[in-house]
This record gives structure tokens, C-alpha cells and sequence, in this order.
């Protein structure tokens, strides 16, 4: 197997998670997605003869027969030491985000288990890429590492089922959790639980102040490290990176949306409460041109750029403003997918996954240079969301999702004792002095 | 300059011997209490010991399996070109073939391409003619790109 | 033992010291408008004008006897401008549009 030299440890994690831990590979120095042959021909004439041995040389025993892996057991209890040194040493190991975290002793991994009535080793499943075993233990101890309340552990349980349960292939978690493209995901709370433990919807929703928006995020991106095995360089070959992938939580304003929330628009109730995952690449702000429709609107089509799902994300004004003048969440991706449209010339020089060509009208026609082509195919591509603070700006999330009608949502099930529960933490809320 | 702020909380102050004014917070906000000049408290450093679990979860073993046989030498054998969707895979194997044309006339080449990205190729649909293309070649080179 | 991280740690103020900033009352009003000068500032933010104009017609129905004096500049006055402005009218106002 040919792969670039970056990749090399991804390739052993890779085979090995598939069983096969002696391929036999070949790093080449053929740049990632390389076009310039110059490149192409050095790297291979720099990898043949190893090629040919590869192909050749007979097997050693190990390769004919590899050792059995050994039943992985990590010891429950991993480390004793000061607050610093819990922190640097479970850094050292890969388990952080690069940040200090909450050390998880048994009594705070308890506390958190107060936020559900599953039993701790209750196993929801084997997440990729490692198969690791999801217990409600280990999301508790990611979770207190995260600093999360209590509370959140019944959205950590349902984001977690979202990855496990998720579609394979391109449009699912095993792509966009690992993928060159540093994907982060994306996560919007509908219904009440949303206000019970205090997910910003409005001002600043999207930066840091709030523990629930922090915390959540920063769980789910440890969970899918240290339970899914998911690790920068080795599993995840992000190229950039991505700063959202500290956190990217919100909460939907429905009070003050003039519009169905999204888990009612994917067949939830309103009292139901739901997670709903995305995987954006891209985060974008912009002005309208005006307050009215056709000034939202054409602003929105102006900063439309390639991508696969997208989420937009309105101001309750503009929201209001867009309703009055009688648009409906549909009508406004209806609007988005057919007028955002580029010059199928654009196309030429741009390498299409799959050998797919842009074409019109559901296909049936190849594009020319002159037509101009829909940047998103399909509504079903686009959701649309209220939340954010008094002001003007829009905001667009822009990367990979699910394909329409798979899996993007869990509905988030709250233990027996919540209102208890909530009671408890809703008051932990940041003040802000005068000065 | 007056040093002193107004507190409403007291401090148990501790005799130390420094230089600069240190700034303690506790309590409410807006509880702000300036030390005087020369005076240090004494200062916890966070030593406690916390005994803490493990996130790193388990995992049930899979079971491993070792490689293909190899081939004696490539002349007269038939080589199988395998590739991903990714841009570079086509252009690279396009040299590899090229290059073992040269070194080995004899050998015959022949391609199969996944171009479902991120899919393997024996959950699609085209399992059954990968594995009968499989079958026709004596080894396999594989190009992965991304 | 395993230990909650519950003991009391004693920790420094993350903010920064600031000098107190002089307090000082505002200007003293004018007892009515009519007949005044009412200056109308406009930070330049867009549709702001229309904002104004309205403003602008509903003081000149109320108050026909009233002059409206209009300006326009950056978010902060500056010290020029506000010296103009305060020898220019009797009163003024300024809205923060974003």
C-alpha cells in the first residue's frame, strides 16, 4: 500500500483497528492530493524498489501470524498525584484538549453520575475508530474532566449515542470525525432542557462564558478522544485543525423564533428535548444588506460558499422580519438552494470527488461554462436556526452532515430525578459587576 | 498613594517577608483587599493528592490476522492497481504501472478503483466485482490518497 | 483515599487593577422644547439616517417652533465637534446604532 509519508502513523492505527497490524506499506513523498507530475513520478521512482520488496520478500512468522492483541484493561484507577500534576500527566498521555482539566476522582465522577439513572457500566456502545467501550462510567469521567455540571450528562449520553449510531460511510461520524478536513462538530440543544441547565441562545452564543456551551462541546470532543481512540496526527488528520473543536454547542431561541424549532421540523415534539449534530469546516459572520427579506436574503446568497450541509444561523429580528414578510424556514432554503448559484466554468478546475460533474435539473444535464449551477442541491442540505444577541450579524456554519433522513438527531432522556436535579444547578449562572 | 482599600471581608494575614503589594481576591465580588507593602500571606499551593480514573476506555480485542503470501518476482505475474477516489491515487498509479512496464514487461496490469469515498469497497454494492477482480490478480498495489 | 476537589484554596484576582474614573453628572435640561435647538447625531451606522429622519419629523409635529440640527460623524465625537455642537444647540441627542 502507497500512502504519504504523513500518514504513516494513521495507516498503522488504521490496519491494525482493522485487524491487520503487519501491512505491509509504503510511505512515498507524494504530496496530498498532488497534481504537479513532477511530484507524483519523484515520490513513486523514490518508493518503487521498496514497492517491489514489499511485494516479494516472503513473509516473516510475525507476518503470517501475528501475535493475538491482548484484552486491553486500562486500570480503573490511573493516577494519584497534586492538581498540577494530574493535569500534566493526563496531557502527556493525549487524553486532553491541551487544557487543564477537573481531575476525575471517584467522588466527582459519582457526583456526575447523579445526572442519570443509567448504572455506570451500563455500555451504549464501541465507538470508532478503537471500538472503545462507551460506558456511562468513562463519559462521566470525560465529562467531569471537561468541567461539566451534572446535568449535562444526559445530552453527553444522547451526543454520544449520535456518534455511535451514526451513518457509515462519507456522510457519518468515521469520515468527519477523522477526516483531512478538520471537521468539528456541531451541536444544537432544542426543547426545554436547553433553558433547565442554561445553554446561551442569545448574546454571544457561540463564545466562551457559558459553562453549559464550553463544557458540553469540550466533553463530546474528549469523549471521541479517549473513548473513540481519536487522536490529532494519528486517527484525526485534520490538516489545519479547527478551532471549533474546543466546543461548538448552542441552544435554538424558540421563545422568540417565529418559526418551528428544528427538532419539531425533524418530528420531535416541542416538549421533547434533542441533540442535533453537524460537522461544519467553516464559520462564517456577515451583515444583511438590509433588515427586510430581500436585504437578509440576497446578503445570505452572497456569502454562500462549497460546502456539503449548512446550518444559518438568524438573529430574533431578522427572524421576525423574514416571518412577517411571510417567509417560512422552507421557503428560505428553497430561496438559498436555488439562487446561490456560481458559473458551471467555475467547475473546470475544480477536482470533483467521485467524478460527479455540477449538471442541472436533478441531474439530467451536464452544466456548460455559460449555465450558472446551484452551489447546494438540495433544501434538505440546509437548516436553518434563531439564536444570537441584539444586533445584525448572520451567521453560517458550512462543512459535512448526514445524508437527509439518516441519523442527525437524539432525543435526550432525562433521569427520574431532574427536577431535583436541575434545581440544584440552574442557579450557577456568571455575574457580571459594574465597573 | 494609599495603599489601603476598604475590605468586608478580613484576611488571616501572615507575616512574610517580600517586596511588591499583593492583590488578594475573596469572597463576593467586588471583595478586594490590598495588602500592605512588604507583607506576603501565605499562599496554598494546590498539593493535595487526587487518586483519579482513567477516560482511555476499554476495548475488546480484535482478532488479528497476518498478510498474503508474496510472489516470487513480478515478471509474467498479474499485478492488480487498487485505488481510492482521493485526486493523487490515479496519477500515482499511472506511474506505478508505467515504471513496472519498464522493469517488468511481462507482467499484465489491470485496475479497480473505489470511488466511494470513505466507503470500504466490500460494504458497497461492487464487493462481488472487486472480489472476482481479486481473483484474477497475483498481487495487489494499493493507492490511498487524501 | 480519593479526595472530591472540595478543599479550600486560597486564589488570585484574575482582573486587572484600573485607576477610578471621574464620575460626573450629565447636563442640565432645557424645561421644554419649544423653541430650542435639538441637535440629532448620527454615528454614520447604516439606516441610521431614516432612524433620524424620523425622529426628525415627529420633533418638528410636536414642537414646530423647534430647529433640528443634524450631524453626522464618527461613533466619538471628538472634542472639536462636541465644542461646535454644544455652542450650536440646546440640546441634543445621540443613539448608538450597530
Amino acid at each position: 500500500m502507497l500512502v504519504n509519508n504523513g500518514f504513516a502513523n494513521d495507516t498503522e492505527s488504521a490496519s491494525r483497528g482493522k485487524g491487520m497490524p503487519v501491512l505491509r506499506y509504503i510511505p512515498t513523498s507524494v504530496p496530498c492530493e498532488a497534481s504537479i507530475m513532477e511530484d507524483i513520478e519523484a515520490g513513486v521512482d523514490g518508493a518503487f524498489e521498496a514497492m517491489v520488496t514489499a511485494l516479494t520478500k516472503p513473509l516473516t512468522a510475525e507476518e503470517k501470524s501475528p501475535k493475538p492483541k491482548e484484552i486491553e484493561k486500562p486500570a480503573r484507577i490511573i493516577f494519584k498525584g497534586s492538581l498540577e500534576e494530574v493535569s500534566r500527566f493526563f496531557y502527556q498521555r493525549g487524553w486532553t484538549d491541551g487544557l487543564p482539566i477537573i481531575p476525575p476522582t471517584e467522588e466527582a465522577v459519582a457526583d456526575m453520575l447523579t445526572g442519570t439513572d443509567l448504572p455506570p457500566d451500563h455500555l451504549l456502545g464501541k465507538l470508532e475508530s478503537r471500538l472503545g467501550k462507551a460506558t456511562i462510567e468513562k463519559i462521566a469521567v470525560n465529562a467531569v474532566m471537561a468541567g461539566a455540571l451534572p446535568t449535562y450528562m444526559p445530552v453527553l449520553i444522547a451526543g454520544t449515542k449520535l456518534l455511535l449510531e451514526s451513518e457509515r460511510g462519507f456522510m457519518g461520524y468515521t469520515t468527519f470525525g477523522f477526516s483531512t478536513g478538520s471537521w468539528a462538530p456541531f451541536w444544537i440543544i432544542n426543547g426545554p432542557v436547553r433553558n433547565e441547565i442554561n445553554v446561551n441562545n442569545s448574546s454571544g452564543a457561540f463564545s466562551p462564558g457559558n459553562i453549559a456551551n464550553a463544557a458540553i462541546g469540550r466533553a463530546m470532543g474528549l469523549i471521541i478522544k479517549n473513548i473513540g481512540g481519536v487522536r490529532k496526527g494519528v486517527e484525526d488528520m485534520g490538516v489545519m485543525g479547527n478551532p471549533m473543536k474546543y466546543s461548538m454547542v448552542i441552544a435554538e431561541n424558540e421563545e422568540e423564533s417565529p418559526w418551528e424549532p428544528l427538532h419539531v421540523e425533524y418530528g420531535y415534539r416541542q416538549e421533547e428535548s434533542t441533540i442535533t449534530v453537524s460537522y461544519p469546516q467553516t464559520y462564517l459572520q456577515h451583515w444583511p444588506y438590509g433588515s427586510d427579506a430581500e436585504g437578509i436574503l440576497r446578503a445570505v446568497i452572497g456569502y454562500i460558499i462549497r460546502g456539503m450541509r449548512y446550518t444559518f444561523i438568524f438573529t430574533p429580528p431578522h427572524a421576525k422580519n423574514l416571518a412577517r414578510e411571510g417567509w417560512t424556514k422552507e421557503d428560505i432554503k428553497e430561496f438559498i438552494s436555488e439562487y446561490a448559484r456560481i458559473p458551471g466554468s467555475h467547475f473546470n478546475n475544480i477536482p470533483v470527488i467521485g467524478g460527479a460533474r455540477p449538471s442541472l435539473y436533478k441531474g439530467k444535464i451536464s452544466a456548460r461554462d455559460t449555465d450558472t449551477v446551484a452551489l447546494i442541491r438540495d433544501p434538505r442540505f440546509i437548516r436553518i436556526i434563531v439564536a444570537g444577541g441584539p444586533g445584525a450579524f448572520i451567521a453560517h456554519t458550512v462543512g459535512g452532515g448526514a445524508t437527509p433522513g439518516k441519523k442527525q438527531t437524539q432525543k435526550i432522556e432525562l433521569p427520574a430525578n431532574w427536577d431535583k436535579l436541575v434545581k440544584k444547578y440552574k442557579n450557577i449562572v456568571p455575574t457580571y459587576a459594574k465597573y | 498613594m494609599d495603599d489601603e482599600w476598604l475590605v468586608p471581608i478580613k484576611l488571616n494575614k501572615v507575616n512574610f517577608k517580600g517586596r511588591l503589594p499583593y492583590l488578594i481576591f475573596k469572597g463576593g465580588l467586588g471583595a478586594v483587599e490590598r495588602v500592605k507593602k512588604g507583607e506576603f500571606p501565605m499562599t496554598n499551593k494546590a498539593n493535595n493528592e487526587y487518586e483519579v480514573l482513567s477516560p482511555w476506555a476499554e476495548a475488546d480485542p480484535i482478532p488479528f490476522r497476518g498478510i498474503s503470501p508474496r510472489i516470487e518476482g513480478l515478471a509474467g505475474k498479474k499485478i492488480g492497481l487498487f485505488r481510492n477516489s482521493k485526486r493523487a491515487a490515479l496519477p500515482l498509479l499511472n506511474v506505478v504501472g508505467r515504471r513496472l512496464k519498464e522493469k517488468f514487461p511481462t507482467a499484465e496490469l489491470t485496475e479497480f478503483a473505489n470511488q466511494r469515498p470513505n466507503e470500504v469497497i466490500i460494504e458497497q454494492d461492487a464487493k462481488e466485482e472487486f472480489e472476482d477482480w481479486l481473483k484474477g490478480v497475483d498481487a495487489v498495489v494499493a493507492a490511498f490518497g487524501d | 483515599m480519593t479526595e472530591k476537589f472540595n478543599e479550600a484554596l486560597r486564589v488570585l484576582n484574575p482582573r486587572g487593577e484600573r485607576e477610578a474614573t471621574p464620575a460626573r453628572g450629565i447636563s442640565p435640561r432645557v424645561v421644554e422644547l419649544e423653541g430650542k435647538r435639538i441637535g440629532i447625531y448620527w454615528n454614520g451606522k447604516p439606516d441610521g439616517d431614516y432612524f433620524w429622519d424620523t425622529i426628525e419629523g415627529l420633533l418638528k409635529k410636536k414642537f414646530p417652533t423647534a430647529t433640528v440640527l443634524r450631524y453626522n460623524g464618527p461613533g466619538d465625537l471628538g472634542e472639536a465637534l462636541a465644542a461646535k455642537m454644544a455652542k450650536e444647540v440646546d440640546t441634543f441627542l445621540y443613539g448608538v446604532g450597530d
